[in-house]
This record gives C-alpha cells, structure tokens and sequence, in this order.
C-alpha cells in the first residue's frame, strides 16, 4: 500500500494547496478533492487558475479526484486540463493520481486515456500517472517530454507495447510499475525487451521496471542489452528480485558501469547483498523482505500490489 | 488516599494501578474481583470506608467473569430479541475459545446490570468518592449513542451510517450518504474485535479485518484474531458483516487517515480531569490502528511537528471538549485521526477502560501515576 504523497516530482517540490491559499513559484500545487467535499476536481483547477500567479506554474500535482464518489474516472481531470492549457505556457510537470492507499486502493483508481496531455502541453517535460485500471497513453509522442513515470500494481502489456513505439527523443527517465498477475500484469518478458534497446530513447539515463513479479526474468533478459551502454541508473526496485535475479545482475559485465544499481525491497539471501554491496557502483539492497510461508509453498509480494 | 478496586485479579490493570499507588506511598487498594462481585459473594457497601475512592476497572479478558456478564444480560436480551443472545444453560455449558467473540449486545446488558448494581450497593456506603461514573461508562461502551452525543456537543466525528440490519442494509446506507468507504464496529466492541473496514467501488469490494466467520450446521461463529485479514470476494464479506449486524454493528464512514513514517496513523489520546496527557500515536500498514494488533507506536508529540500549530491544539481541545461531557468521569481514552496532510482531524471512540498503554509516560507518570496525582487536585470526583 503507498502511504505517502509525493514531496517532489519531475525535480521540483510538491506541496497541498487549497484554495485561498498562495502559490509558491518553483512548487507544484496538489489538488486533491478531500473525501467529504461534494464538488468536484474541475472546481478546485478552475480556482487555481483565478489564484495569482497561476499563469507562471510549473505544473500540478492530481491528488485524489473522486471525494467519497465512485464512477468518477481521470476523465474529470484529463478534460480540463486540456482545456486550460492555454492558461498553463509554463507548464513542465504533471502527476495524475498521487492518491495513497488511505484515500483509495492503487487498483481502484479509475483512469483514463491520458494520450490528449500530450498534445495539449507541448512543452511538457515529466508526466507521471498512478492506476492501471482504464489507463491509456495512446502511442506517446512528444519533442520535449524527459520523464515519463507509469506507476501500477499491475501493468497491461498494451500500455508496455504502445510505450515500445514511442516517439520520445528526449527521453531520460522511463519509470513502469509493472506489478502483479492478480491486479492485471500481463506483460510477458518478450513485450519488455524492445525497451532494453539502444536506439527506442537515444536519451535514456534511468531506467526503471519496479514493482514487478518479473524482476529476475527482467534481471537475465538485461544480459547483452544495449540499453545498459547508455543509462546510468538501473533500478528494479519495490519487486521480488531473488538470488536468481541478482546473480544474473552479478554475471552481467555492462552493470558495473552503471552510477546507480537500486534493488532495495527485494528477497535475495544475506550472502548475495554481501556481494551485490562489492560492485563497483552505487547499490541499494535496503528493505530486504521474507516471504510468506504457507506449507510448501513461498509467496513474495511486490511493494505496492493493490 | 485509600482505593476500592473492582477489577479482574490477572489483569495488567489492576496491577498498573496497586504500583501506582505505591510510587505515591498510597496503600494498596482493597481489591474486589470482578467474579466475587457478580457471584454475589462481596458487598461493595460493605468494602468502602469513609472518605474512599473507588475505581471500577474493565471486567475484560476474564473467562469467568465474561460468562457472569452475560448470565446477567441473558433476560434482557432475550426481551428485547432483536440481537444474538444465547440462555443460561448454553452459557453454562460453554467453554473457554480463544478469540470467539460472544454476543455483544447480552454482554453489554450484563455490564449495565452489574454496574447499576455497584450504583446500588455504594448507595448506602459510607461517604467516598468514584473515579468513574457508571452512567459514563454506560454510554462509551454504546458506540452509536456516544457518537451521537459527541455530534450534539459540536465535536466533529465520522459520518454515522446508522445500525445496519445485514450487509444490503448497510450498503444502501453508503449509497444514500453517497460514501464508497466505510467502517463496521460491534456497537459495544473494544479494541479491534469486529471491526471491518469496508470499501467498495460499486463492482469491487474489499474488506479489510480481524473477524473470522467460521460456519457450521448449527450455528454461525464469530473469532477476533490478530491477524488482520483482506477479503475481496464478496460473499466472504457479506457472510462477515452479516454477522456482525447479528450482534448489533455500529456503521461510520470511513475517513482517511494522515501518514506518519510510511504507515496510517491516528492517535490515542488519555485526557485526565479534563486535561491531555499521554498521546500514542498508533502505526500501522492496514486501516485497523488498534495497538493490540502489533501495530507499531510512537510518541504522539512527534506528529505535532507535521502540523500548523492551531490544528495541533484545536484537536486537543476536541478531545477535551468530547471528556467534557463525562465530567464525573477522572479518565477516557479519545481516539483522534488526522486526514492526510494533517488539514483536519475528527474524534473516533471514546473509550472508558482507554488508559491501558504500558511503558507510555507523560510528565514521567504513568496513565494511572497522573490519575491520583490529578485525583488529589480535583474535587469533582470526591463526594
């Protein structure tokens, strides 16, 4: 379950703001739709760009949209947006759904086809969406676009092969919660590898396949690929990356010239952190979990399922 | 000062309390166990010397006494009808299982038998003074009754959704208060037993709790377990809180609680003659925050910091504002949730037995230590 809202995002600070309140330069307001307000999202963005200020944001943060409603998708988000974006020219940064698990369970989020941000704020540089539930990207194409973050408990592979025939050339952050079988992860090892590619996002520096049940089929299929020439940070945190996994990191020549390995919340024996901690770059091996018992049988959980 | 204590012999409570007495060189008190006073074998009137204090403590966690309370709830019950109840002879007969939550409802009707009885008894006692008022207690332990209270007096709490029938009543309760969140609560629960948090986005449901229904020809049981469970197939959750509407369930809307250190937190709040004292704030991964469920604890202080002070300080004065109408009553433990952010906080419980918090201190007292220390100031409480 995620507990906390974002402090930042796309580099720059992420504060709640309600209306009244002043709008800090260099902050991303989030606007969330407390659960007893019986308005709705497109109220508080209506009144947020009254607020002074508004035409020099940054961007925004979507908290949750639905208050104590059901049946209220991304919709009532995406539809507005875009058509107040000529208000936003200095718009950079866009998460939808930095919702925790306190305000709604990860799978219930209702998105929706986000693909119109795209066009609407060219200048757009990170965009981040929480839920896979209704979720569409369309075939991402954008000039300026430098993160793109898809965080899930379970990713389908539409979204993953529509992601592979992106035109993204500026690409340096790709960050996919990939998540689990049971909240609707169908992606197959083989939807994944076009994106170890060299030449799909010539820009790359960080790529993350986190919260996955994949990770050591993840971590193998990382043998000979290009990509790992290119990024700097690999990070296949929040999975169930085991000793298998991480021996195939270990027995793969491109890791060690990597600045960053992040695997923390993973299963692997303390004898394989020992030796993942001797690698040559920076490795977090933090939060390692143990599975639970139940006969013969060993479950591991990804950090953020539902 | 010199104590009656009416209380369970085995209970941490009891024993908190006679070392409290001892760090400010108070005798002991004369202990009455619960089970000699529902037995008949003891007259309060007749323990209680003049200028007395006397301190009913919680009669849970004793098998004896839990059957004694609901020997005395049976008729009630029965009258009424509306709820699970169970007659003398199954009572008699029954034996000890762990965690089985028996009916609530007789449970509760036996505890305001005995305690009108112990009103009755120190009615014809020597002068002496009462730590806690029968008639308080008697209102903390109904759930929907003392919310409603807390309403009246202006202290915000969650939205009431009512007394359910069965599952489908509750449902189109959430429906009409347009709430797709909600909480499910023996009305005269304590702790974590038969709590559901329930949520439901009009296709999926998903319930979040430590009752167990375990069915057989017969009957229908009901088992608290620590281990807090997550049902998301739908007849599960209706065979649950079905169950639990059987012994009378208390519905609210579910609000969301603020974070601290990467875990849902609200907080325990004791209020001691009127005043706060010992705050702990309560950790967990799951929507139940109960201690019990080895949720992990922090200092209550700390989560001040992560608020603008006035919302800090205007919660606190809710939970004295919710003790205020319990004047006669020296202590209540106040259940008190932020939203996240920490923009807005609202009062959950209000528990008469809610000073149970080992290894918590307050100006270096213990929740019993700053209990007499306040008892010598206060005269309310001295007859």
């Amino acid at each position: 379950m995620i507990s906390e809202h974002k402090a930042e995002f796309g580099g720059y600070k992420v504060e709640d703001w309600q209306p009244g309140q002043a709008l800090k330069a260099h902050v991303l307001p989030r606007l969330t739709l407390n659960y007893d307000n019986k308005g709705k999202w497109s109220d508080l963005l209506t009144k947020l760009l009254e607020t002074e200020g508004a035409d020099q944001l940054n961007g925004l943060v979507v908290g949750a949209w639905m208050g104590q409603a059901w049946d209220v998708s991304a919709a009532e988000v995406v539809e507005p947006l875009v058509a107040s974006a000529g208000k936003l020219p200095h718009f950079k940064a866009l998460f939808i759904g930095d919702i925790v698990g306190e305000e709604n369970e990860m799978s219930w989020i209702e998105q929706t086809d986000i693909s119109p941000i795209f066009e609407a704020f060219p200048n757009l540089e990170w965009l981040g969406t929480r839920g896979s539930d209704a979720l569409s990207l369309g075939v991402p194409r954008h000039k300026n676009l430098k993160g793109l973050v898809v965080e899930t408990g379970g990713l389908p592979r539409a979204i993953v092969q529509a992601i592979s025939q992106a035109q993204l050339p500026n690409l340096e952050h790709l960050e996919l919660w990939l998540g689990e079988e049971n909240y609707g992860a169908d992606t197959q090892i083989n939807d994944i590898k076009p994106l170890l590619g060299a030449d799909l996002f010539p820009k790359l520096q960080y790529l993350g396949l986190r919260n996955s049940e994949m990770a050591d089929a993840i971590a193998q299929a990382l043998q000979g690929a290009p990509i790992l020439d290119k990024i700097r940070v690999l990070d296949l945190s929040l999975g169930i990356l085991g000793d298998k996994g991480a021996q195939a990191l270990l027995d793969n020549p491109h890791i060690q010239k990597l600045k960053k390995l992040d695997l923390h919340h993973h299963y692997c024996s303390d004898e394989m952190m020992g030796k993942l901690k001797k690698l040559p770059c920076e490795v977090d091996v933090s939060e390692q979990e143990a599975g639970d018992e139940d006969g013969d049988e060993t479950y591991r959980y990804v950090a953020h399922g539902e | 000062m010199n104590f009656v204590l009416l209380g369970n012999a085995d209970s941490p409570r009891v024993a908190g309390f006679q070392a409290a007495l001892q760090k400010h060189n108070f005798p002991p008190a004369k202990f009455v166990s619960w089970s000699d006073f529902l037995r008949g074998k003891i007259q309060l009137g007749e323990v209680v010397q003049t200028g007395d204090f006397v301190r009913i403590e919680s009669p849970g966690r004793d098998w004896d006494v839990e059957k004694l309370l609901l020997q005395r709830g049976a008729a009630q019950s029965e009258n009424e009808g509306a709820f699970s109840w169970i007659s003398h002879e199954e009572i008699a007969n029954l034996h000890f299982e762990k965690g089985r939550l028996w009916p609530s409802r007789q449970w509760f009707f036996g505890l305001l038998h005995a305690l009108q009885e112990t009103e009755k008894q120190l009615h014809n006692a020597p002068p002496h003074g009462v730590t806690h008022k029968a008639r308080d207690i008697e209102i903390m332990f109904d759930k929907p009754r003392c919310q409603k209270l807390l309403q009246e007096t202006k202290v915000p709490v969650p939205r009431a959704l009512g007394i359910p029938q069965n599952f489908d009543d509750l449902t189109s309760r959430m429906r009409a208060a347009h709430c797709r969140r909600a909480f499910i609560k023996l009305a005269h629960g304590s702790s974590a037993a038969g709590v559901v948090a329930y949520e439901t986005n009009g296709v999926n449901h998903r319930a979040t709790t430590t009752t167990e229904v375990v069915r057989s020809e017969k009957q229908t049981r009901l088992y608290h377990s620590r281990r807090v469970r997550t049902l998301t197939q739908l007849d599960e959750i209706v065979e649950t809180i079905n169950a639990l509407c059987l012994h009378r369930a208390h519905a609210e809307e579910w609000i969301p609680k603020a974070n601290f250190a990467g875990r849902s937190c609200d907080l325990r709040v004791v209020v001691i003659a009127q005043k706060t004292r010992h705050k702990v704030a309560r950790l967990s991964k799951h929507p139940l925050t109960n201690l019990h469920l080895l949720n992990e604890r922090a200092d209550g202080e700390l989560l001040r910091e992560k608020m603008p002070p006035d919302i800090w300080q205007s919660a606190l004065h809710d939970c004295e504002k919710a003790m205020r109408y319990f004047p006669d009553s020296l202590c209540g433990g106040v259940d008190l949730l932020f939203t996240p952010g920490f923009r807005r906080h609202a009062i959950l419980e209000v528990n008469a037995w809610g000073d149970l918090l080992q290894g918590v201190l307050h100006k270096k007292q213990t929740t019993y230590e700053a209990q007499i220390s306040a008892l010598k100031n206060a005269t309310q409480f001295h007859s």
